[in-house]
């Protein structure tokens, strides 16, 4: 017994003192996502879009579907530091950050600076490094009201058409790496409301779709790139995702469309005589998904000339992309930055502190190798009679 | 003797290896990087010769002295009066290193895990669970040892979960600055590796004392390769952000995603981690006991394991406010504080014993 | 076979009152046999069982006496009187001996103490008394009823022997010695008990068990001082190393065949009369998960159930506090999709988790307790109901949550994983600590609850044998049998236990392949 006892002392002291990070499931408010956007009086709001854990097992019982099983409220402060303070006084249960993994600016937002928005994320203990983050075309907190059809509440959508579409994803960590880095800067999805046609849904049961990528120099918001050319930067990320190509080959009225799948970009820094280079090398592949025009794909040499002209789509592409990134947004969001300091620190080291002037400067020389790898499952085009077909 | 247990030179390995590992992998990494940046992946190797020197430098004084600590030989080496304080000066030191490294563990778990609970529950309860060690003996940390390191290194395995997050890029450019910077975080770690002179209190009681120096090394070894491994992932994934880190390989753990499901497990590796620390304070405190005892010529250490610990809840919370002044003190105190105490100073009695010996050998 | 009387004059724990009784016991039978049975017919006053037979042999007067019962009257009748009331002739120089000559009974002995002749009563061997001689005859004519030897109930295997021990020592003695037949395998008789005179024997293989060993038993054996032995488990409690650890320190089996391992391991065993229960002595932590059949099935499923038993060890031990812990202190671990399921089902308990588990965990010990003691008509009933209440009605009355009856069943049935029902019942009891520690502190109380444990465990030892060897002590021949299960003909060594041992098992290179044999 004398050994005994002063164990079983020690656990009800232990367990006397040790309750006050107890939270029981039923006393937390599970935050789904957040949006942080700014006000026009400049103060910062944020919204929180929380699960209802009674929606679940009452699913049945007639409520509105379009409600969904989220609610939204927010907090208004002059940081966000203060915004999230003040939202724990409309919540009755104690706000659970350790799950969101959405968060959300709003245009106005990341046009005024984000630094200080993140630095909060980073050092507070909760969100987490892996967290997405998104710049939204409005205002962010009308994302967090829409109730998606399919999923349970609009974040997971979101996250899911993120992971799963594979767009660009950028996470808190990224950022905070981007923004650290040689470049200083770093791209973000940029999404919008989708706009449903369909009948008898009202205007907000849709969800959020990705529109864009936002591109930022220093902390601020300077322009969105299209969906187009964030294919472009996609490929040049390395991040080769399935979306369609088309190229007209010449004197053909119609279009052949390409998937590129694997693909493999190689980018090796240049210092020749002063003059700043980059070579960027992309091999690709391509799936041959539609052919609109009347040529026989089981032909070799038609095969040859299409490769050519997908080489050359690849590069207008890309180049296109580069060039607004150069000239347009001056923005090194593609850490060519990191590139040349790795391979030429003496040289970096001049440029280091002036790199958004060195950076648009830079030639950047593609050699694209493409492969189409699949005509997919018929060489001639379909259904077109047999002498309509151009060997 | 205080001390009639006897232990395996493998389980020696077994105590030393989250001796030196366990707060060596909380902010060593951001710190040694702050000097090092791009090359913080060669710091524990620069480290590592300090510990080996310790090893051996400890091994010399163990073969002069068999059967003894550095607290019964130190007497016999620099005689009566300055040998005693001597070894109440290392008892000191080694009390308070416990009490930084119960501050280090008690500061990471209440700043990332429980942030609520009085951090004084949790210098108690570790105090508590180490106490009970000590007071088995040797052999009960030992046998323990095996089994919470097996537990804890095994989880060091989750980090290849984040294999394909790495980006051998950020190692590059190698040697930017020249090796200076990679000496100077070196130094950081091998603040941890000069603690290999802890190894002197566990050399008299090895079955098989013979194997001693080969099981020193090679521990020396396993705690090098187990910090460039941290230091690696550390650096290959985070980069030089990591610097801003003050628990690093805490970041790694916390963004480990593995199909998108499992997820946020870094509270799992939190709680094993709790077993390395527990091995490291037992094994400290187990030092400070057995010194306290011998240098006062108690019959048993065990008389003074617990009050030795309750002054220790209070020594922890002494003079370190939060964790930018520990950093600061392990980044600017500890690296020199630690080597001269733990290396220089027995280099220095291994030569006095040596000359001692010759001239008695020659006479 | 030496027969030590545990009171003996040398054992200075008998209490002085008892000296004298003692001492009257001891002494020689007298030449007058009026006095001897003077002396055993008050020894057996208000005794109807005790049989004393009184004729007449020759011209010498003579008596049997014997318990009804124990002993065979038929073979006694017959062998015995026939033979002694017949008008054989005897020689009346050495008369006891021509007796002995002319009884057809293999097992006679002399006796001249009137305590061994109360021991030979008390066994069932009746005993002779001739007038005019200080020895009796004890005739070895024990027969009592006892149950055939049956497949143990409480250790069933699929494949192995399906003998088990009987509460005859005597059988139990022979199924050992019918499985290992060198004449190394060495039986010890103890006798323990004030009352019962219970007989232990310690049986090991000379030269594979170490001699040291064999004396510390003895020793621990011969200190009990108590008025019964009924079960092995008595002895189990007074010769432990650490009697506060809820961890059995001793093995118990009643398989012949797990018994004759251990012993070919160089362990002791201990049988016990009156239980089929035999002890193994000394154990580790991780002997209580080997289970025969490990064995006797391809060492790849014997290694996959070992780990499987760990795994299950670990979860019946932790899950209800892992549980708790998670749910009120780490959400954030919990994976999104399964957070908000819990959190729904939870909606509405009124309990906290810890008290819901507690509260569940007891209700579940309770019906498990119920389920062994009631009678196996009703047995059936206690399980419908308790299956209904706790699980379904506890349910929709919203008291208890769902996931908590998912994690109680999963414990439930992990905790019957381990083949050593008595480690089973150490996970029971010390899941409700790890669940409060859990529930005030989280998994950091869990670690702690897990470290004290580690502790626990490191500083027990089993007659002189760490309690977590040989992987604690690191010993690389002998980790081949413990989480995984090695091919025997890759386990060369046997185990290390303490002090001297014979460490070679068998012969090297006994793999075998196409290459070994006659090709």
């Amino acid at each position: 017994m004398k050994k005994i006892l002063p164990f079983i002392l020690c656990l009800c002291l232990l367990a006397l003192s040790g309750c006050s990070d107890r939270v029981e499931l039923q006393d937390l408010a599970i935050i789904t996502a957040a949006a942080i956007d700014r006000l026009e009086d400049g103060k910062t709001r944020i919204s929180i879009q929380i699960f209802i854990p009674r929606s679940i097992t009452s699913g049945q019982s007639g409520e509105d579907p379009s409600l969904g099983s989220t609610f939204v409220r927010e907090g208004i402060g002059d940081n966000l530091a203060n915004a999230v303070s003040m939202l724990q006084i409309n919540v009755p249960r104690k706000l659970f950050w350790g799950q969101c993994k959405i968060y959300i600016f709003g245009n106005k937002q990341a046009k005024s600076g984000i630094r200080d928005a993140i630095d909060f994320l980073a050092r507070h203990p909760s969100p987490r490094g892996t967290s997405f983050l998104y710049v939204s075309e409005g205002e962010a907190k009308q994302i967090l009201t829409l109730v998606p059809p399919l999923e349970r509440y609009s974040g997971e959508a979101l996250r899911k058409l993120t992971v799963d579409e594979r767009g660009l994803i950028t996470t808190l960590r990224d950022v905070d790496m981007g923004l650290m880095g040689e470049s200083e800067s770093v791209s973000m999805p940029y999404i919008k409301t989708l706009v449903s046609k369909e009948k008898g849904r009202k205007p907000h049961e849709t969800i959020p779709v990705i529109n864009g990528t936002a591109i930022f120099k220093k902390d601020r918001m300077v322009g969105v790139l299209n969906l187009k050319d964030t294919r472009g930067l996609l490929w040049l990320k390395d991040d080769v995702r399935r979306s369609t190509i088309s190229i007209k080959p010449k004197g053909e009225d119609g279009a052949i469309t390409l998937t590129p799948t694997l693909g493999e970009m190689k980018v090796s820094p240049q210092i020749k005589d002063g003059r700043w280079m980059m070579n960027v090398s992309i091999d690709i592949e391509g799936d041959i998904v539609q052919n609109e025009t009347h040529l026989n794909l089981m032909n070799v040499e038609v095969m040859m000339k299409l490769t050519k002209e997908y080489e050359a789509a690849l590069k207008e592409r890309v180049t296109q992309t580069i060039e607004k990134l150069q000239q347009e947004f001056k923005t090194d969001v593609i850490d060519f930055g990191r590139r040349f300091h790795q391979k030429y620190p003496k040289e970096w080291r001049k440029v280091s502190g002036k790199w958004d002037e060195k950076f648009p400067e830079i030639e950047v020389k593609f050699t694209v190798n493409a492969k189409v790898r699949r005509p997919g499952y018929i060489g001639p085009p379909a259904a077109l009679p047999r002498d309509e077909v151009k060997n | 003797m205080l001390e009639k247990g006897k232990i395996s030179t493998i389980q020696m390995e077994f105590m030393m290896v989250p001796t030196i590992i366990a707060t060596g992998i909380l902010s060593v990494p951001s710190i040694a990087g702050r000097f090092a940046k791009h090359d913080m992946w060669m710091t524990p190797i620069i480290g590592s010769i300090i510990g080996f020197i310790t090893v051996f430098i400890v091994w010399k004084l163990h073969q002069l002295f068999p059967k003894l600590t550095p607290i019964e030989y130190s007497e016999k080496i620099l005689g009566k009066a300055v040998g005693k304080i001597f070894s109440l000066f290392l008892v000191s030191f080694y009390i308070d290193n416990t009490a930084i490294v119960v501050r280090q563990y008690v500061n990471f778990i209440s700043g990332n895990v429980m942030f609520e609970t009085s951090s004084v529950v949790f210098t108690i309860g570790i105090l508590f669970v180490s106490a009970l060690a000590v007071r088995g003996g040797i052999e009960v940390i030992a046998r323990s040892a095996v089994i919470c390191t097996t537990i804890y290194m095994s989880t060091s395995l989750f980090l290849l979960l984040s294999i394909k997050d790495i980006n051998m890029g950020f190692m590059l450019p190698i040697l930017e600055n020249g090796l200076l910077p990679v000496i100077k975080g070196g130094l950081v770690h091998s603040a941890w590796f000069s603690e290999f002179f802890l190894l002197s209190f566990f050399f008299p009681f090895l079955h098989h004392p013979k194997k001693g120096l080969k099981s020193g090394m090679k521990a020396s070894l396993y705690v090098m390769l187990i910090f460039t491994y941290v230091n690696f992932f550390v650096l290959t994934i985070l980069g030089v952000s990591s610097v801003n880190q003050f628990y690093p390989v805490y970041s790694i753990i916390r963004g480990i995603s593995v199909m998108g499901f499992f997820e946020n497990f870094e509270i799992i590796i939190t709680a094993s981690w709790v077993l390395g620390n527990f091995i490291k304070i037992s094994v400290f405190l187990y030092v400070a006991s057995l010194g306290l005892a011998q240098v006062f010529r108690l019959s048993t250490y065990r008389i003074v394991v617990f009050p030795l610990s309750l002054l220790l809840v209070l020594l922890s919370y002494w003079d370190i406010p939060n964790i930018v002044v520990l950093i600061d003190y392990l980044t600017r105190i500890q690296p020199f504080y630690s080597i001269l105490v733990q290396t220089v100073l027995p280099l220095f009695l291994l030569f006095i014993a040596l000359a001692r010996r010759k001239r008695s050998g020659s006479t | 076979m030496v027969i030590r009387i545990r009171r003996g004059p040398s054992r200075k724990t008998t209490k002085a009152q008892k000296a004298p009784k003692q001492a009257s016991q001891d002494i020689p039978l007298t030449q007058k046999i009026e006095e001897n049975i003077e002396f055993f017919s008050s020894l057996y006053q208000e005794s109807s069982d005790v049989i004393f037979r009184s004729f007449v042999v020759g011209e010498k007067d003579a008596c049997i006496i014997y318990i009804d019962g124990l002993s065979d009257t038929q073979k006694l009748d017959q062998q015995v009187l026939e033979t002694l009331l017949d008008k054989t002739e005897f020689d009346e120089s050495d008369f006891l001996l021509s007796v002995k000559n002319k009884l057809p009974i293999s097992n006679i002995k002399n006796i001249s103490t009137y305590s061994a002749c109360i021991d030979s009563i008390g066994n069932g061997s009746p005993i002779l008394l001739f007038d005019g001689y200080e020895e009796a005859l004890s005739l070895g004519l024990v027969k009592y009823e006892k149950r055939s030897i049956e497949e143990p109930q409480a250790e069933t295997a699929i494949r192995g022997p399906r003998e088990g021990f009987t509460e005859s020592l005597g059988v139990n003695i022979s199924l050992l010695r019918r499985i290992i037949k060198d004449p190394a395998l060495k039986m010890k008789t103890i006798l323990v008990g004030k009352y019962t005179k219970t007989k232990v024997v310690i049986s090991y293989i000379e030269g594979l068990a170490d001699n040291t060993l064999i004396e510390e038993i003895e020793r621990r054996l011969q200190t009990i001082n108590i008025d019964g032995v009924l079960e092995s488990g008595y002895i189990e409690q007074f010769i432990e190393d650490d009697p506060y650890s809820p961890f059995p320190q001793v093995l118990y089996t009643e398989r012949p065949d797990v018994v004759s391992a251990n012993l070919l391991e160089g362990r002791a065993i201990l049988m016990i009369e009156g239980t089929p229960f035999s002890l193994i002595a000394p154990v580790s932590f991780f002997s209580l998960f080997q289970s025969q059949e490990d064995y006797y099935e391809r060492f790849w499923i014997g290694t996959f159930i070992r780990v499987l038993r760990f795994l299950f060890l670990a979860i019946s031990l932790f899950l209800p506090s892992v549980y708790v812990a998670i749910t009120t202190f780490h959400q954030e671990m919990v994976p999104p999709d399964l957070l908000i399921s819990i959190a729904s089902a939870r909606e509405g308990i009124p309990f906290p988790a810890i008290v819901e588990a507690l509260l569940m965990e007891i209700a579940f010990e309770a019906l498990r307790e119920a389920g062994i003691r009631l009678p196996k008509q009703v047995g059936s009933a206690v399980s419908i109901v308790g299956a209904l209440v706790i699980g379904q009605a506890a349910v929709q009355a919203g008291i208890v949550g769902a996931p908590m009856i998912i994690v109680v069943s999963i414990t439930g049935i992990a905790s019957f994983m381990v083949p050593r029902y008595s480690i089973g019942l150490a996970i029971r009891l010390l899941r409700f600590p790890i669940i409060i520690l859990g529930g005030t502190l989280g998994l950091i109380g869990v670690m702690l609850a897990l470290i004290i444990l580690i502790i626990h465990l490191s500083s027990l030892k089993s007659f002189g044998l760490p309690y977590l060897s040989p992987v604690s002590t690191v010993e690389k021949n002998s980790l081949k049998d413990t989480l995984i299960r090695a091919p025997l003909w890759k386990m060369n060594h046997r185990p290390q236990l303490t002090g001297e041992y014979k460490a070679v098992r068998q012969g090297p290179n006994l793999k075998p392949g196409r290459n070994k044999g006659g090709e």
